[in-house]
């Protein structure tokens, strides 16, 4: 009897007033340097909507840059908006957007300097099982006095498919003994990931040498290695973005909930930029 | 050796300062004639706890300690003393004063319910210094209705002002915005981890074995440290010296037996108590035909049982020793054949069990009338065990078999050795002076996984792995010096302060801790007192729990060398009225909390404590409140109404962008009614309401389009994905909780004893509360939707009392 009545009364549907609960202004903006600045402009959905996300076609864009207006000529096509102004390393950007109907929605953001690599080179190892496994080393230069944030990929532009292509790296080290794991605190996965990205906590102003290993399928006379040095909001984002991404039904029963960073006030969303370098690989054994 | 240079010198400058504030306050004690002894249950020989002894004429009076003795220095000639307990006749005595008197009382229960007189004499809660402490007498524990009729003292507790449960159905404890890992749990003074049967539904305190039980909220006496938020005292029954007599139930889930009595009489008694769920043995035929429907066998079930035995051996008056054994043990099991498979034989089992257990040995020994000693050795252990296996054989056709066996095991646990020392000293009537200290050995076993595999061709052995992972224990040391002094220092203002020193030693760190305690009343008049206190507590034990539910594989762990212990201020301003017998009460508290620990956004702890510090961060916590209680004890009519008016926040920087959010269990108002009738010999009722704000649960209220940098870029772009976005943590309110249970109790004197039926109606209006609120659909269109656990839950226990 204890059973079925246990069973019987589990599960109703939440009458809860949401009313107050209305779209808000997203902001996707990802600035790099001597790039147009491209801004994706939708409105968020309330949680039991399904329906596509409606973009923002009639918004006013403006754009500071160190302080100073720089007015930058906007186009827009189904919500993806170009500022035509390219920021350089080192710029503060406000980025202003007026949607009619909704208060202004504001976000900054600091370009940050490129990361300091040298000495990149990669090697095919001697493999005795046949798998297509490579080394790729360069030394990671970190200024002092700042706070930075990195992340690593390795990527070849595909052959066969219009995308890239990603290698998961099996192994991260630095070849002076630091600590790996101490050293990488904050990588997305540190069992086999398509990328590293670490704050530079436990190696501010020094110079140490990465090394990654990896497996792919065919063997690869070339590939790419990106370092990208990314400013703190854009870093925060993008490791919110990934934890909601590995949540399934099971860990949301059992785990901490997960906030996607965001920095835009007045909205939701995020305009951060990073600056990108690739290195190309070509390997030798 | 540095570490152990610092802990050395810690502990002797601990130990100076303890004997340097005993020696500074008492050099000059003028040791007075005082009137000594324990005051017991006429018809069981049960110590009596907070009985009172008052001396008429000076006024002058004290109350029975933890173990039934009482020290009384009236600083007259002759002494008028009298001598009460609720439910008890009192008696009065006059003894000559000249020399140190011995005084052994045994009072009679009384057969009047409405004794008033024995109410106007007790020492009443408004007149001690101690604040925010509620003693709950254990027959109103009994009498509070409850899941499936099983009397539970954590239930029970949760319907006080201050404390709040976890959820439905559960029995962890959340005391002025504390965590349920920061509540000391002290059965005979030992203390107890993972208190829970069943996911929480159940606690591990058997009621009737149940003599005494104290929940201290704030204003911690010195005696007390470990924990940062509450400290439940629990103390066992000693057994009837005279007879034996005893209990034995039969509930819906669960039947109970406790026997107490002499085994030399007056001087040896054991009391035991062993209760049971049946819900296993109860669906195995169930179960079994549903397995046999596909031609299968299946032996699974879940239970568990809890059994407390306590043995008391009277020396003489001023010696006795006790041992305690408390043991409990849940098991989940399961052993499934397939049938009609290739193999002609097939299995898979997994076992999972947890459990409690601890012993303790006791000593009383009164050194002088002043001072009174005990002295206890005790062991404690926690632990949990995941079996996964299986068989599989093949009969070939030459007659040889092929064999594979596998079995895959995982345990975890805590084990400690205590030895502690408590004294408590009377120099002077005005003076209550407790001291000791407490050295506890922690082993930590945090996880210990097995790896069996055999495999057999033809009789012969193929493959044969036993291996066994992750066996290095964590060791650490607690050490605990305490002093404290309840003191009269006029008849309007009575203080408890104290000091305790603490230290902890783990992995070549050491944690020092001065904790200082402070509480104080001030008699406004007769019936009306007002009181104030302070505490600083440290704890340094964390609770690695997967959720607000409570599991087995929660997992005890020490603070390390990055993760430092917690610490709590409190501060507490309260009146205190009596009128009517109803002890009124009204307290404002404020609470600060350090290192608090809260886990990552996305970790989880399925039993997984390597690496745990890489998934927790530290930050900070406050809550404050006004709660207000008016409980009555004796009387026809009993209970308590209770109301707390709360905030609890916490603040992190990794988490929420650094701002401050509520805490999962902050609830604004919690309200509870506890009504007990006694009608008659035959008849009882008891009825329970209680109303609480929602508890608080992080749901993204928007989903947004967004792009990855570390997304793959395609030949269009960046990948985009739909994310839901919460605006801020616990950022939503789930709807209020509330809920009516009854009790009926219906008793019959029969030829060996009295026989009770017990009728009991869990959520008597069937409210759904929410126990989980989360996205669904309905006719394929999305939906909130709430989970709830017990509707409206019927009962029934027969009791027999011989």
């Amino acid at each position: 009897m204890t059973a079925a009545l246990l069973l019987g009364g589990c599960e109703k549907v939440l009458e809860v007033d949401f009313d107050d609960v209305t779209p808000q202004v997203v902001v996707m903006s990802s600035v790099h340097p001597d790039t147009t600045v491209n801004v994706r402009l939708t409105y968020s959905r309330f949680i039991l909507d399904d329906s596509p996300f409606r973009t923002v076609d009639d918004a006013m864009l403006s754009l500071e840059v160190n302080g100073v207006d720089v007015h930058a000529a906007q186009s827009c096509n189904s919500g993806d908006y170009v500022l035509d102004y390219r920021p350089q390393e080192g710029d503060r950007l406000k980025l202003r957007v007026k949607v009619p109907g909704y208060d202004e929605v504001t976000a900054t953001t600091e370009v940050p300097r490129a990361a300091v690599v040298t000495n990149v080179r990669g090697t095919a190892l001697a493999s005795g099982d046949g798998e297509n496994r490579y080394s790729v080393r360069f030394i990671l230069d970190d200024p002092s006095g700042e706070q930075n944030y990195y992340f690593v990929r390795l990527y070849k532009k595909s052959f066969y498919y219009s995308y890239y292509q990603y290698f998961n790296c099996n192994d991260y080290m630095l070849t002076d003994g630091v600590d790996v794991m101490t050293m990488l605190e904050g990588d997305f996965d540190n069992q086999s990931s398509s990328l590293l990205a670490f704050p530079d906590d436990n190696i501010n102003g020094t110079s140490h040498e990465v090394e990654l290993t990896m497996t792919a399928e065919v063997p690869l006379d070339s590939f790419y290695v990106e370092v990208t040095s990314m400013s703190r909001d854009r870093y925060l984002y993008e490791l919110s973005a990934k934890l909601y991404d590995n949540g399934d039904t099971f860990d949301e029963l059992f785990s901490e909930p997960v906030q996607i960073h965001c920095n835009v006030d007045g909205g939701i969303g995020i305009f951060a930029a990073c600056t990108r370098k690739l290195f190309p690989i070509t390997t030798a054994k | 050796m540095e570490n152990g240079g610092l802990r050395f010198k810690y502990l002797l400058t601990c130990s100076f300062c303890v004997s340097f504030f005993l020696t500074l306050f008492y050099s000059n004690t003028i040791v007075a004639q005082t009137v000594s002894g324990t005051v017991t249950d006429a018809r069981t020989g049960e110590t009596l706890i907070g009985a009172t002894i008052l001396e008429t004429t000076s006024g002058k009076g004290t109350v029975t300690n933890a173990h039934g003795r009482y020290t009384l220095t009236p600083g007259v000639t002759t002494a008028e003393l009298r001598v009460s307990y609720i439910g008890y006749t009192p008696q009065q005595f006059t003894v000559g004063m000249r020399r140190d008197t011995a005084l052994n009382v045994r009072l009679e229960p009384s057969v009047n319910l409405e004794e008033v007189t024995i109410t106007a004499d007790r020492v009443q809660r408004h007149e001690v210094s101690q604040m925010s402490a509620i003693e709950i007498p254990v027959e109103q524990i009994k009498m509070v209705p409850v899941i499936f009729g099983e009397a539970d003292i954590l239930k029970a507790i949760q319907l006080l002002p201050g404390v709040q449960s976890g959820g439905e159905g559960q029995s962890g404890l959340y005391v002025r915005g504390g965590g349920p890992d920061e509540n000391l749990f002290l059965l005979d003074g030992i203390p107890l981890y993972n208190v829970n049967h069943l996911g929480g539904f159940f606690s591990a305190f058997n009621s009737n074995a149940l003599k005494n039980v104290t929940l201290y909220k704030g204003s911690f006496p010195a005696r007390f440290s470990g924990r940062i938020s509450s400290v439940l005292d629990i103390t066992t029954n000693n057994g009837n010296d005279k007879e034996w007599h005893g209990t034995a139930s039969v509930g819906l889930i669960a039947a109970n037996v406790s026997v107490e009595g002499p085994i030399v009489k007056e001087r040896t008694t054991l009391s035991a108590s062993l209760r049971r769920t049946y819900f296993d043995i109860l669906m195995q035929p169930l179960i079994m035909m549903a397995a046999a429907e596909t031609g299968g066998d299946m032996n699974a079930g879940y239970y568990f049982y809890d059994l407390n035995a306590k043995l008391t051996h009277k020396f003489n008056d001023r010696s006795r020793l006790y041992a305690s054994f408390y043991m409990g043990d849940d098991a989940l099991y399961a052993k499934i054949s397939e049938g009609g498979g290739f193999y002609n034989k097939e299995y898979m089992k997994i076992h999972y069990g947890w459990g409690n257990m601890s012993a303790a040995l006791r000593w009383n020994y009164e050194l002088t009338p002043q001072l009174f000693m005990n002295v206890t050795g005790a062991y404690t252990r926690y632990r949990n065990l995941l079996s996964v296996g299986g068989e599989m054989e093949e009969q070939l056709y030459d007659g040889t078999l092929d064999r594979e066996e596998m079995e895959m095991s995982y345990n975890s646990g805590i084990q400690d050795f205590t030895a502690r020392a408590d004294f408590d000293y009377t120099p002077r009537p005005e003076h209550n002076i407790r001291f000791g200290g407490v050295v506890t050995h922690h082993l930590f076993s945090p996880e210990v996984a097995g790896f069996k595999m055999r495999s057999e061709e033809s009789g012969t052995v193929l493959e044969n792995i036993d291996t066994t992972l992750g066996e290095s224990k964590v060791r650490a040391e607690e050490m605990t010096l305490y002093v404290e002094d309840d003191w009269s220092i006029t008849d309007v203002l009575k203080v408890n302060a104290g000091v305790a020193l603490a230290g902890f030693a783990v992995e070549g760190a050491f944690y020092p801790s001065v904790q200082p305690r402070l509480s104080g009343r001030l008699m406004l008049s007769d019936d009306l007192s007002l009181k104030a206190g302070y505490a600083y507590m440290t704890q340094y034990l964390h609770l690695l729990s997967t959720s607000n539910v409570s599991l087995p594989t929660d997992l005890w762990v020490p603070v390390t060398r990055r993760i430092p212990p917690m610490n709590s201020h409190q501060m507490a301003l309260g009146a205190f009225y009596n009128r009517w017998d109803i002890d009124f009460s009204a307290e404002v508290y404020y609470k600060w909390m350090n290192n608090l620990m809260e886990y990552l956004p996305g970790s989880t702890f399925f039993g997984n404590s390597t690496g745990w510090e890489d998934k927790v961060c530290l930050g900070q916590g406050r809550a404050y409140g006004l709660e207000l209680l008016a409980q009555k004890t004796v009387g026809k009519v009993t209970g308590w109404v209770g109301y707390t008016l709360s905030r609890t926040l916490r603040q992190f920087d990794m988490l929420n962008d650094g701002k401050e959010f509520p805490a999962k269990y902050d609830r604004i108002h919690d309200l509870s009614i506890t009504l007990q009738y006694k009608h008659s010999d035959n008849f009882d009722i008891a009825v329970t309401w209680v109303y609480a704000t929602g508890n608080t649960a992080t749901l993204a209220l928007h989903q947004f389009e967004g792009q990855e940098e570390s997304a793959q870029w395609t030949s269009d772009g960046l990948a985009t994905s739909s994310y839901g976005y919460v605006e801020s943590r616990n950022n939503f309110r789930m709807p209020s909780y509330h809920r009516m249970d009854v009790s009926l109790n219906f008793h019959k004197q029969k030829k060996h004893g009295v026989r009770t039926w017990n009728i009991s109606v869990y959520n008597l209006y069937n409210r759904q509360n929410p126990f989980l609120v989360y996205r669904g659909y309905r006719h394929g269109s999305p939906v909130l939707k709430q989970l709830s656990l017990f509707p409206i839950l019927p009962s029934v226990a027969y009791i027999y009392k011989f």
